[in-house]
């Protein structure tokens, strides 16, 4: 979380005055958290200061005695020669009531100068800025965080997720589903009369053994612990049509193989949409050829990588356990590859703006 | 000097790649033969599961990329008794199919094979 934060800080700030997001851990006091970040304790003179300036760079902090787990704290840092905090402790008369920051409180020494150098852009706006680019609400920030945490980490979730929709999408595939519709048809056949009931008994538990053979171990997970054959069953309540479970059973692995299927495109387009994203939204140069190197290495192997499987696939019907494993390897290739492009543009070709060769910058802004 | 030149190869490899390959790879896939597809692709040749998963977005793709080995090395074509699919397609779609897998082939042997030597090896 911390290397999170420092990467997302680090966009806008200074990397030797970055601040930093602390969340509060159960146990933790304002005087602990003071203490084991800035080396000042509770009888330091300087304590005062730091935690004035808590307060202030902290709206959600009124009370320095009441802070509660998860909470989100600001962690500004000190000067340079760690002389004294971002801001002096008002004289006790002068104490605002509200424990609020005065700038004008700062009295006319090297710290006015430090924090208003002139023509440039303070520390005190970056800070500002950042406090409302931030949620404030709980519920936000940890959304916030947890996007923040995708958008740093997606090409390793990807490879995850890109998988695991690949093997749904196989499990609950509408081939499988087919051999659960054929038990309903095979009990209307029954009902009808073109059926004896030994001929629908071995038909019945032939479609769902064969079924089940597909799912191999996957089929408890399909069907919430229970085996096909325990949950594919015919009604027996007069309430309820005698294909209701089944019927109900199928519109819920319908949607499962809909979704699974549409997390595939969504991955699929998501990867290179994610790559153009992060090349608009940095504004370094390096970093944007670095992306721009990572999303072509890893969709060229991934396309390539797939072809190639073609081979494998045309000389052998797989079922989809096989094809997991295929496709995952195909991912985790995809991957590694785009590590490597990137690895080798910054080995060799460090100078070389291929954003701005390929016009990729002013596609993606 | 040398492995400068070679990287530039990778790159460009590379990028031509992501310019010629998925477009290329998706018009074969939508103008596939219909007269291939009703030949072979239905059951013993696929099974059930890839009928399913082959016959749209993305599958498809994997669909053409079979059909295109089958062209070039169609020998391995015996456990699903697919054979001569040039006889069900016209012949600038087998042309077409082929210089694909062949051309994705040869971008796959020259970054498979520089990217390795050129991040292990200082030259």
């Amino acid at each position: 979380m911390n290397s999170l934060v420092q990467s997302f800080e680090q966009a806008i700030l200074p990397t030797d005055q970055a601040p930093m997001l602390y969340r509060v851990k159960p146990g933790d006091t304002l005087s602990r958290i003071i203490a084991d970040h800035y080396e000042i304790h509770y009888q330091d003179p300087r304590y005062q200061d730091v935690q004035a300036s808590l307060l202030h760079f902290n709206d959600t902090l009124t009370d320095p005695n009441l802070i509660h787990p998860n909470q989100l704290l600001w962690l500004m840092p000190l000067t340079p020669d760690n002389a004294m905090a971002m801001c002096p402790a008002p004289a006790p008369a002068d104490k605002p009531t509200s424990g609020k920051f005065d700038p004008s409180m700062i009295a006319d020494s090297g710290l006015r100068h430090w924090l208003m150098p002139s023509g440039q852009t303070t520390y005190g706006e970056y800070a500002e800025r950042m406090k409302r680019l931030m949620p404030t609400a709980t519920k936000e920030q940890e959304a916030f965080w947890a996007l923040a945490w995708l958008d740093e980490n997606y090409g390793v979730t990807s490879v995850a997720a890109t998988a695991g929709f690949n093997s749904f999408g196989g499990l609950v595939s509408q081939a499988h589903n087919a051999f659960i519709a054929e038990v309903k048809h095979i009990y209307h056949d029954y009902k009808r009369g073109a059926l004896t009931e030994n001929q629908y008994d071995y038909q019945r538990q032939k479609a769902l053994k064969t079924y089940a053979h597909k799912l191999g171990s996957f089929e408890k997970l399909l069907f919430k612990g229970q085996t096909a054959r325990e949950a594919i069953r015919i009604t027996r309540s007069k309430a309820l049509p005698a294909t209701g479970v089944i019927d109900a059973h199928l519109e819920r692995l319908s949607g499962m193989a809909k979704v699974a299927s549409r997390g595939g495109t969504v991955l699929a387009v998501a990867g290179v949409g994610v790559g153009c994203y992060q090349i608009a939204n940095t504004s370094d140069r390096h970093k944007k050829n670095e992306i721009l190197a990572e999303t072509v290495g890893s969709t060229f192997a991934g396309g390539v990588a797939t072809v190639a499987l073609g081979v494998i696939l045309f000389s052998n019907p797989v079922g989809w356990g096989v094809a997991l494993v295929l496709g995952t390897g195909a991912a985790i290739a995809s991957y590694g590859a785009g590590i490597g492009t990137a690895a080798l543009y910054n080995s060799r070709y460090r100078q070389h703006d291929f954003v701005n060769t390929t016009g990729v910058d002013k596609l993606c802004r | 000097m040398i492995g400068y030149y070679l990287g530039l190869v990778v790159f460009a490899v590379m990028f031509a790649w992501i310019v010629w390959g998925p477009i290329t790879w998706l018009l074969l896939s939508i103008f596939t033969p219909k007269a291939l597809l009703d030949k072979y692709f239905k059951e013993p040749h696929f099974t059930l599961t890839e009928t399913y998963m082959m016959r749209g977005w993305p599958g498809f793709l994997m669909r053409t990329a079979i059909f295109g080995w089958s062209l070039i090395l169609p020998s391995l074509g015996k456990k699903r008794q697919i054979k001569e699919t040039w006889k069900y397609m016209p012949r600038w779609y087998a042309i077409a199919l082929k210089i694909f897998i062949y051309g994705c082939m040869a971008s796959l042997l020259i970054v498979a094979t520089l990217m390795p030597i050129l991040l292990l090896f200082d030259f």
